[in-house]
């Protein structure tokens, strides 16, 4: 009761406030419509002034992957948007034009009201009425805080996106190209591969998921969905810095002398590789993993030895598909302990007479100061009809093969940074490389 | 709702009512033309204001809107190539069979105002459900799903498009003049307005319905019967377990009961009645003026508007 008189009061003071005097002087100048009609005004005016246009940062929903577009707002209610993902643009760089208004029916809201194939596809409901769950139409939230930026909130979804005037002399492909050599250098063919998180403080595991990270904290798993452009990555949330109230969310690429990071401003929070380049090749799967053989940047003494191995195959009715280096472990358990028996093989598939196969030449791996011998073991009968199409004898076969991917060899990055191991260059002191692709991880 | 919640509610409600401040008659936008000669739409802007806005007084709109749809759906605009294909179709199908027949006042005065075209599916995802097309009130009519568009698949746009269409005008001009109360009771206690949706299409027809919808009631059975009447081919007539005869004045049963077709049947004559008494409109004419126009349709007659030139 003692609430309730008190909300009663409440009611009368603001009635007193919100009463009808037709005498009380006005908090002002203009109407709510016009205020809201000048606002909207400023909102156009804003974005048709820049001559290159804006970078919009969008996620779809918080915290989802996001993604980087260029959008020119013309005056005529054209707008020109350009961008080079693999959701919107089957990775291919692209511009499309489409409309955009501003409505001000209920608050000032920027909205791409025809369709445009590069952006209305995240709103796209698609058939399940979800899609990928976002927004078409955004909710001004700043037109004259910052000159050259404006945040907006998505309409129904909610997620903040952020755009920023371009300056005049960004090359809109260049700034696109540079977003693709980004993307090579850190996450490309990435998905599922441990990183490390310092926030100043401690470690943590970062898995890296299609253009998010998947972390614990507050044990919890979290998202933590960013976009790459040229000037680095930028998280829709951010990680959580070791003082666990702030998140870093801007990061940018530094290359130091023997791995690259994505590092804060201030240097004090970054993502690292969890592996080097050895060991992520030798080491560490659980599982099973191969490597497949790549003859572009290979070395040509390489390229030219399994040309001719697959040149001497065709010749004789077999079709040599894949070559690769493979691992297998081999888990088993005795007396209740866990034994795992690590085996390595180049594996090679091929079609002859009408069928596939696929067999091993098994190797002896060692692994020092992140180097890796490959040794001839033994070979599997599976690949006797392929080496009597290639040699005189199964032994002058196997050393086309041995000759071409044994020796001793220190592994690099082949994106261009220790963040990506997805492809690695196998190097040996007499200058040989071999290009060699993570075919199939199981981590 | 608790007192607390009750009590501040009506605070704020008083607080935006109190004071009516007079708002701006004018809006900004007001001395933007139609459409910009120098936008990427220009041409198909201006054949959606000569063709649509000044031949019959409806609004097409395309530009997707999200205050002027259901806000519970996500929804995409139309492709701009999808939404000039629907905007020459439906001139085809629809405007143009009545403006032959019946002449442009008719279309001018009954058809809705408000033609809203949206790209994506309208997916109520928690229950799995989708709505085709929605009308309001004789005003507007909202289609779904239109980047799906197929103008070689007249089964769905009969579906999506032109059933709807067809439904909507008819209810447009029963409420405008006296509904037939006889209409009411031909099936009179077979509707069934909480669970028509339980209703299969053989059930339906077999108790002298088109459509389960038909079930919903009369006046719902009344324009279903006209737009079915009118859009169906005899192929989709079959498909059903009719024929259509070869006059294409009546249906005739052919897998089971004879009951359902001669109730159709009379709700068809019944309806023709009507709409000649009270409009002088010929249903017999204007279905064979759409199935000649389904016929003779490729992308070249629709879009260059050069159907019988």
């Amino acid at each position: 009761m003692k609430h309730t008189l008190i909300y009663m009061i409440a009611v009368l003071t603001l009635l007193s406030v919100t009463g009808c005097n037709r005498n009380e002087s006005r908090l002002f100048d203009q109407s709510a419509d016009e205020r809201i009609q000048a606002r909207a005004q400023h909102f156009h005016d804003k974005l048709v002034d820049a001559p290159n246009g804006w970078e919009m940062l969008y996620f779809p929903y918080p915290d989802a992957a996001g993604y980087a577009f260029l959008i020119n707002f013309l005056d005529n209610g054209d707008v020109i948007v350009a961008a080079k993902n693999d959701v919107s643009s089957d990775n291919i760089l692209r511009a499309e034009s489409s409309c955009w208004a501003i409505d001000a029916t209920q608050s000032v809201v920027l909205t791409f009201h025809t369709y445009n194939t590069l952006l209305s596809i995240f709103a796209d409901p698609q058939d399940d009425g979800i899609g990928e769950n976002g927004d078409y139409e955004f909710i001004l939230l700043n037109a004259e805080s910052n000159e050259d930026y404006i945040r907006m909130k998505g309409k129904k979804h909610e997620a903040y996106v952020r755009m920023s005037r371009l300056a005049e002399d960004v090359d809109w492909r260049q700034y696109l190209m540079d977003i693709n050599a980004l993307y090579t250098k850190t996450f490309m063919d990435n998905d599922g591969t441990e990183m490390i998180y310092w926030d100043g403080a401690k470690e943590r595991t970062l898995t890296y998921d299609n253009g998010r990270f998947l972390y614990m904290e507050d044990k919890k798993e979290q998202e933590r969905g960013f976009i790459l452009t040229p000037s680095g990555m930028h998280f829709y949330s951010g990680l959580l810095r070791a003082d666990q109230k702030t998140y870093a969310q801007d990061f940018v690429l530094v290359d130091e002398e023997d791995r690259t990071l994505l590092k804060t401003e201030d240097g004090e929070a970054w993502i690292g590789s969890k592996y080097t380049a050895a060991d992520f090749f030798a080491y560490k799967f659980t599982k099973y993993s191969r490597w497949m053989y790549v003859a572009e940047d290979s070395d040509a003494d390489t390229q030219a030895a399994v040309q001719a191995i697959i040149d001497a195959a065709r010749g004789n009715g077999a079709i040599i598909n894949n070559i690769g280096y493979e691992r297998t472990v081999t888990v088993q358990t005795i007396s209740g302990k866990e034994r795992r028996t690590y085996s390595h093989a180049l594996y090679i598939s091929y079609l002859a007479d009408g069928k596939q196969f696929g067999g091993r030449i098994k190797l002896d791996q060692t692994n020092m100061n992140e180097e890796i011998t490959f040794s001839y073991k033994s070979y599997e009968e599976s690949l006797l009809p392929l080496f009597a199409r290639i040699a005189d004898t199964p032994t002058a076969a196997v050393a086309l093969f041995t000759d071409a991917f044994c020796g001793t060899f220190r592994p690099e990055s082949y994106c261009g940074s220790t963040l990506n191991l997805t492809q690695l260059l196998l190097k040996d002191a007499d200058g040989t490389t071999i290009h060699v692709k993570a075919d199939k991880i199981i981590m | 709702m608790n007192i607390k919640h009750i009590v501040l509610a009506g605070a704020i409600m008083l607080g935006f009512t109190a004071c009516k401040e007079k708002l701006s008659p004018n809006s900004i936008y007001d001395d933007i033309p139609p459409y910009d000669e120098t936008s990427y739409t220009y041409e198909f802007d201006k054949y959606l204001y000569e063709t649509y806005v000044l031949g019959y007084n409806i609004a097409f709109q395309y530009k997707l809107n999200d205050v002027s749809t259901d806000m519970d759906y996500n929804l995409v605009p139309v492709r701009f190539d999808k939404a000039q294909e629907v905007a020459h179709t439906v001139k085809y199908l629809f405007l143009d069979v009545y403006d032959k027949q019946m002449g442009k006042d008719f279309l001018r005065q009954y058809t809705p105002r408000i033609l809203n075209i949206i790209g994506s599916p309208a997916v109520n995802a928690s229950q799995g459900t989708e709505t085709l097309g929605v009308a309001e009130g004789g005003i507007k009519i909202t289609l779904y799903k239109m980047n799906e568009f197929d103008m070689y698949n007249m089964a769905w746009m009969n579906k999506y498009i032109f059933h709807t269409m067809h439904h909507e005008f008819s209810h447009i001009l029963h409420q405008t003049k006296t509904f037939p109360k006889d209409y009411e009771r031909i099936s009179a206690g077979l509707y069934d307005s909480q669970s028509w949706q339980s209703h299969t299409d053989k059930e339906a027809y077999r108790l002298g319905f088109v459509t389960p919808y038909s079930m919903s009631e009369a006046h719902e059975d009344f324009v279903e019967v006209i737009s079915s009447y009118i859009t169906d081919t005899r192929e989709t007539w079959k498909d059903r377990g009719f024929i259509m005869a070869e006059d294409h004045t009546h249906i005739e049963f052919v897998d089971e009961d004879q009951e359902g077709t001669s109730i159709i049947n009379s709700k068809i004559t019944m309806c023709k009645e009507w709409l000649l008494d009270k409009y002088n409109y010929q249903l017999d004419s204007i279905r064979a003026e759409v199935q000649r126009r389904q016929d003779a349709l490729t992308y070249d007659i629709v879009m260059n508007d050069s159907y019988g030139k």
